[in-house]
């Protein structure tokens, strides 16, 4: 099943189906495939996302329960989705892929790069959670651009309620003890202005990583790809074509 | 009260003003430079004897107004010729440098020193965009962007990129990192409201601010307050000692002598090292977004033109200047103390062409007869 989707532009809804159930994900773009992981706020076409497409097959994944989906029998932490996404990309593609997580999305994606190297490419987290606990009380702002950011879907209290089931803010310790065995080649982006991950737990991802990149995104909040999509964009693209090559300057 | 001994390096001999910016360099003449700089940085080493707590310089450019293209240089020597004075780099022209390098050069020069740096991070003059080629109405959001990207620098312990409005670099990991820790000490200009503004939104590193060249005592105290206020909204409650005020000084054993010494000094210093600069700086903030606002280009331009014209005893009634005995000095001290709460004189006591003895009799009469008094309370 395919299908246009308001807010989606070009990219068009289809279903992957599972052996635990059906995953929902959107497609867009051509050429180098590249799965995407959403945040904590729910699958969204971001100016970043729509960005990458015009250079890569992107396939963003809908996590079972976020915006209005079902979810999936015995997929009910973070170490469960992996193996949806394993089994997603292991089902879908011949060759490794690039992985790129938001937030959730980007704890998510650790956990697949671990759980499945094989399947792994180049791996992208954006001010990646699973290694802090939610503060008490109200939480800080995701945007440092608010006029930028999008505004609130339909699916709120769902995606937070999904998101809460799956583990979130809470401390991955089954992932922090095994940072050091990811080996994907790691790009991690941090805002310098992201009030909710803390900069000792991208540093922390940085120092275990054997093959890790950590660039600061000055004036990015925690949503990233809203408050500095061209940066984020530009980034995330030399990244993806160059590898780690991307830190060697090339003439405009 | 903490002193602070300041040095432009100044250009002693032109016979008169150069006719335009920048000054032509036909009229520097490198042996007496050689012999110039040699005095300064015996000067500059001296003022740790006088008890001065800051040995302190800045950048400048294109002119023999100072000669300290790269003030970091001089601070190299004097971690070398001092031991326990704070040097005072007041400070690189941020915006106009590769902010990496002012990071590198400042780690190095605190490692040097053992941790006497105190860092600051200094927007310039209009004119020295133009030396630089760098567009003036970008100076202040270089500054922000350069000020965050060096404190990084410093204090990111593992290896990081960055990905800025100007500024963008792949991967970095400076060696050394400072010897002060979490960093060096920093001071930002606040010399009006929307600097001060500014100065405050970096509460997080728990900044100095200076204030020089006052022409008004009710807007240097509204600047304070402007700093005070943003610093405490944002989590830093800046004490006396965190504010530096900074003067031109003469201090001589009478009142008469010193006012006819400032009188002479002041004459070559605004009537010709500053003349050729006038032009240009007009041309800039005339011509961008330099200053915030039209007002605020306004409120600049009159502030100088004031200085200017004032007579010795208008400039130390408005805190422009300290001049006279070391009684008197004292007193015009204590008196700006007790109307804008600063802890940090800096003192500029080389004035243009200033004799080198009026200098040094004048650090001498601060060690022997001022600091004892001012520097307990």
């Amino acid at each position: 099943m395919t299908a246009a989707q308001p807010g989606w532009g070009a990219f068009r809804e289809e279903q992957a189906d599972l052996p635990t159930g059906r995953l929902t994900y959107h497609r867009g773009g051509a050429g180098r495939p590249l799965v995407y992981l959403h945040s904590a706020g729910g699958p969204r076409l971001s100016p970043v996302l729509e960005g990458l497409a015009a250079r890569h097959e992107v396939h963003a994944l809908t996590a079972p329960g976020f915006a209005g989906t079902g979810r999936h029998a015995g997929i009910d932490d973070i170490a469960g989705l992996a193996e949806l996404v394993g089994a997603f990309i292991r089902g879908r593609f011949s060759e490794p892929v690039d992985v790129m997580g938001e937030s959730f999305g980007g704890w998510l994606a650790m956990r697949v790069a671990l759980r499945f190297p094989e399947l792994v490419d180049h791996l992208v987290l954006e001010a990646p959670a699973g290694l802090r606990d939610s503060a008490p009380g109200a939480p800080p702002p995701v945007f440092a651009r608010p006029e930028r950011a999008p505004g609130p879907g339909p699916h709120q209290e769902a995606n937070a309620a999904a998101y809460a089931s799956y583990g979130g803010g809470r401390i991955d310790e089954w992932l922090a003890d095994r940072l050091e065995q990811i080996e994907a080649r790691t790009l991690v982006l941090l805002g310098t202005e992201d009030q909710r991950i803390p900069a000792e737990n991208v540093r922390r991802i940085k120092a275990a990583l054997p093959h890790c990149h950590l660039t600061y995104v000055y004036g990015g909040g925690h949503g990233l790809e809203y408050d500095e999509p061209g940066k984020v964009l530009r980034l995330v693209g030399d990244f993806l074509e160059r590898g780690e090559a991307f830190v060697v300057p090339v003439a405009p | 009260m903490q002193f602070s001994f300041f040095h432009l390096m100044p250009w002693t001999e032109l016979t008169e003003p150069p006719r335009e910016w920048p000054a032509p360099n036909s009229a520097f003449d490198p042996v007496k430079g050689k012999a110039l700089y040699d005095e300064y940085i015996d000067t500059l080493a001296f003022a740790e004897e006088c008890g001065f707590s800051w040995t302190s310089c800045n950048e400048h450019h294109f002119s023999p107004y100072g000669l300290m293209a790269n003030c970091n240089l001089i601070g190299a020597v004097l971690a070398q010729r001092t031991k326990r004075i704070k040097i005072g780099i007041v400070g690189n022209l941020v915006p106009l440098l590769n902010p990496l390098r002012v990071a590198e050069e400042y780690a190095m020069l605190d490692v040097m020193s053992g941790g006497r740096l105190v860092a600051g991070f200094l927007r310039g003059v209009p004119h020295e965009y133009i030396a630089y080629n760098i567009p003036p109405g970008e100076s202040r959001a270089r500054l922000r962007e350069a000020t965050e990207l060096i404190l990084r620098a410093w204090t990111e312990p593992e290896p990081f990129g960055w990905e800025g409005e100007f500024y963008r670099y792949p991967s970095v990991s400076i060696w050394p990192r400072p010897y002060q820790q979490p960093h060096p000490r920093i001071i930002l200009s606040a010399s009006n409201e929307e600097s001060a503004e500014f100065a405050g939104s970096f509460a997080r590193y728990r900044p100095m601010i200076g204030i020089v060249l006052i022409a008004d005592l009710g807007a240097t105290r509204s600047a304070i307050e402007r700093f005070k206020d943003v610093s405490r909204a944002n989590g830093y409650d800046p004490q006396p000692s965190d504010i530096l005020i900074g003067h031109h000084a003469c201090i001589a054993d009478t009142d008469e002598e010193a006012r006819e010494q400032m009188r002479a000094a002041e004459a070559y210093f605004h009537g010709t090292l500053m003349a050729s600069l006038h032009d240009a700086q007009r041309l800039v903030v005339q011509k961008t977004r330099y200053f915030g606002d039209e007002a605020a280009t306004r409120r600049v331009g009159d502030h100088l033109g004031e200085i200017r014209r004032r007579s010795i005893e208008e400039l130390i009634e408005a805190g422009s200047i300290l001049c006279g005995s070391p009684k008197s000095v004292i007193e015009q001290i204590r008196r700006l103390r007790g109307e804008l709460g600063h802890g940090v004189v800096q003192m500029t006591m080389k004035i243009g062409n200033m004799p080198e003895k009026v200098v040094r009799r004048g650090m001498e009469l601060f060690r022997d007869e001022i600091l004892p008094v001012l520097g307990a309370e």
